[in-house]
């Protein structure tokens, strides 16, 4: 009989054409900025090495380059998740009514939603440039952790929302997560000392936790470390997805 | 030995109730019928069974299982076919069944199986989107049993399908609860269709089982008429003799004997006589539309 992994590879099998052709497409638009963060990386690490005086403000630039990796791929989670709303909306009745688990159904759209753009957001960067470096440097490596986390946390959340089923609500929410809050949170960072400054701390906070790699970027002083940042959002996202799979284990219904 | 034991099963959404406290059994082996008009909680129960909706509270098992805590082994021995079945896009007819197979742990042998059954032999390479509303019935029935399921929901099979289709897709049904031997819960609001293939009956209403029981013990209690089945090598000379008995309101003559309605009242009397004479006589069915407006009645006249 199949295994629960069984039944998650048969379910994303199912999908895997079309998460080909928009990795794809991904892949396509992310090759534009790949040989600027190559040539970032590559220049930076070498003149570094020459000279560290001399070395480049390279985290910088380096992280905007990958901010616009991330940026593609978090396209790669909005489609996913609205594919989401779709299926739970119609064939997750035919799905449900196979030897399938809700859980088996719930794994799987994270794996499509949080996990997969994620990973293949961090793997496009790192393997091409690998093959040039073999050693990455430790400070990229640790803007790619900022990337990683800031991807994991934003894309929960717009999985949690996708189990509503409501499409429009993804693409609000999307919308929100991608264009709208970083910059709120980074205008409201920007004012400490003004009458804002609570408001401005807590945004701080936030920004650190939900937005690691644009907080590396941004010249406010930050409450948290952008180490204790990035921790926080992997811990959050844990957490997140746990509450996710509880209530598509008790709660979740196809009506 | 039950397949199916639902005991106070009650289900809301949000205040409104779709199930009050709905107790029922189903027998294994048996075909029965699960009757009600639109909004009477036939879909809801269906569901519940599948494990697809929590109930409130109330005990369901299925083949002594919990449908929601043991939602994967109950749907390994159960296939449905819902109301408005809904499949994945992008499929072929086959290819949709192979998946079926798969996820079940199956070869591609039970899907040649299905197919044939169904009478979707010529159609495997068919895309799924491009079947008539009577092919998708019966694929939606083709999946149901691929994996020879012990237990087969069945709700609302004959929806929107036009009186040829309707009668189609009955007969599959009732050729595939003789061939594979598998319990069937079949629902329908259209009452007297369902009396040609069940032997058992559950009426609901307003999300309340108002009765159940095999045909006949119900034709007897609501005095429905029912149909008796004469084995008989000259079945034309017989009829005519029936005919003038008490009792007997019709006789359908067909190839080796001949069926009877009979009035709910003469019933034993009828059959003793048949018997006396040497023939075999077999129970087919009772009307099911009288049985229900007789409960109908029966409960108006106690809330009344």
């Amino acid at each position: 009989m199949p295994t629960s992994a069984d039944r998650i590879v048969l379910y994303i099998g199912r999908r895997l054409r079309w998460l080909t052709y928009s990795y794809l497409i991904v892949l396509f638009i992310a090759s534009f900025t790949s040989p600027h963060l190559l040539m970032r990386v590559l220049v930076s690490s070498n003149v570094r090495t020459i000279s560290p005086i001399l070395a480049p403000p390279s985290s910088y630039t380096t992280a905007q380059h990958l901010l616009m990796f991330g940026f593609i791929f978090a396209l790669m989670s909005v489609v996913s998740a609205i594919s989401m709303t779709n299926d739970l909306r119609s064939s997750a009745l035919f799905h449900l009514s196979q030897p399938m688990s809700r859980v088996d159904i719930a794994i799987s759209w994270m794996i499509l939603i949080s996990w997969a753009p994620s990973i293949l957001c961090v793997l496009s960067v790192v393997v091409p440039l690998m093959c040039y470096m073999p050693h990455l440097p430790g400070p990229f490596l640790k803007d790619l952790l900022l990337l990683f986390s800031q991807m994991l946390i934003t894309s929960s959340i717009v999985l949690v929302i996708s189990a509503t089923r409501r499409t429009w609500l993804v693409l609000a929410t999307s919308l929100l997560l991608v264009f709208f809050l970083p910059f709120l949170l980074e205008l409201l960072a920007s004012f400490p000392f003004t009458s804002l400054g609570y408001l401005s701390e807590l945004a701080s906070t936030a920004l650190t936790v939900l937005y690691p790699m644009i907080a590396s970027m941004t010249p406010s002083n930050l409450p948290l470390s952008l180490e204790t940042g990035s921790q926080s959002a992997l811990v959050l996202a844990a957490a997140i997805q746990a509450l996710y799979l509880i209530y598509f284990k008790l709660r979740f219904e196809v009506g | 030995m039950e397949a199916i034991s639902v005991e106070e099963l009650t289900k809301k959404f949000g205040r409104v109730y779709a199930l009050r406290g709905a107790t029922f059994h189903v027998e294994r082996g048996s075909v029965t019928a699960l009757l009600g008009p639109n909004g009477a909680g036939k879909t809801t129960t269906i569901k519940v069974l599948l494990g697809l909706l929590r109930p409130n509270s109330g005990r369901v098992r299925v083949l002594g299982m919990d449908p929601w805590r043991e939602e994967v082994e109950v749907r390994r021995s159960i296939g449905v076919l819902h109301e408005r079945p809904v499949y994945p896009g992008g499929f072929r007819v086959r290819d949709l069944l192979e998946y079926v197979a798969r996820i079940r742990g199956l070869n591609a042998d039970s899907v040649d199986r299905a197919l044939r059954l169904t009478g979707l032999g010529n159609h495997g390479d068919a895309r799924v989107s491009s079947l008539s509303r009577g092919y998708l019935q019966r694929l939606g029935i083709a999946a149901a049993i691929v994996g020879d399921p012990e237990v087969l929901l069945l709700d609302e099979p004959t929806a929107n399908l036009d009186p040829a289709a309707r009668m189609e897709i009955l007969d599959l049904v009732s050729l595939l609860s003789r061939e594979l031997d598998v319990t069937v819960l079949v629902s329908s609001h259209i009452i007297p269709e369902l009396e040609r293939i069940c032997d058992h009956a559950i009426l609901i209403s307003e999300g309340r089982v108002v009765e159940q029981g095999n045909l006949r013990e119900l034709a007897e209690r609501y005095r429905s008429s029912v149909i008796l089945e004469v084995k008989v090598d000259e079945p034309r000379g017989l009829a005519s003799r029936l005919m003038s008995m008490d009792g007997v309101i019709g006789v359908e003559i067909l190839e080796g004997g001949l069926f009877l309605k009979v009035k709910s009242d003469r019933i034993r009397e009828v059959e003793e006589d048949l018997m006396s004479s040497g023939l075999s006589v077999t129970f087919r069915t009772s009307s099911l539309q009288d049985i229900y407006t007789n409960v109908v009645a029966r409960d108006a006249n106690i809330s009344g």
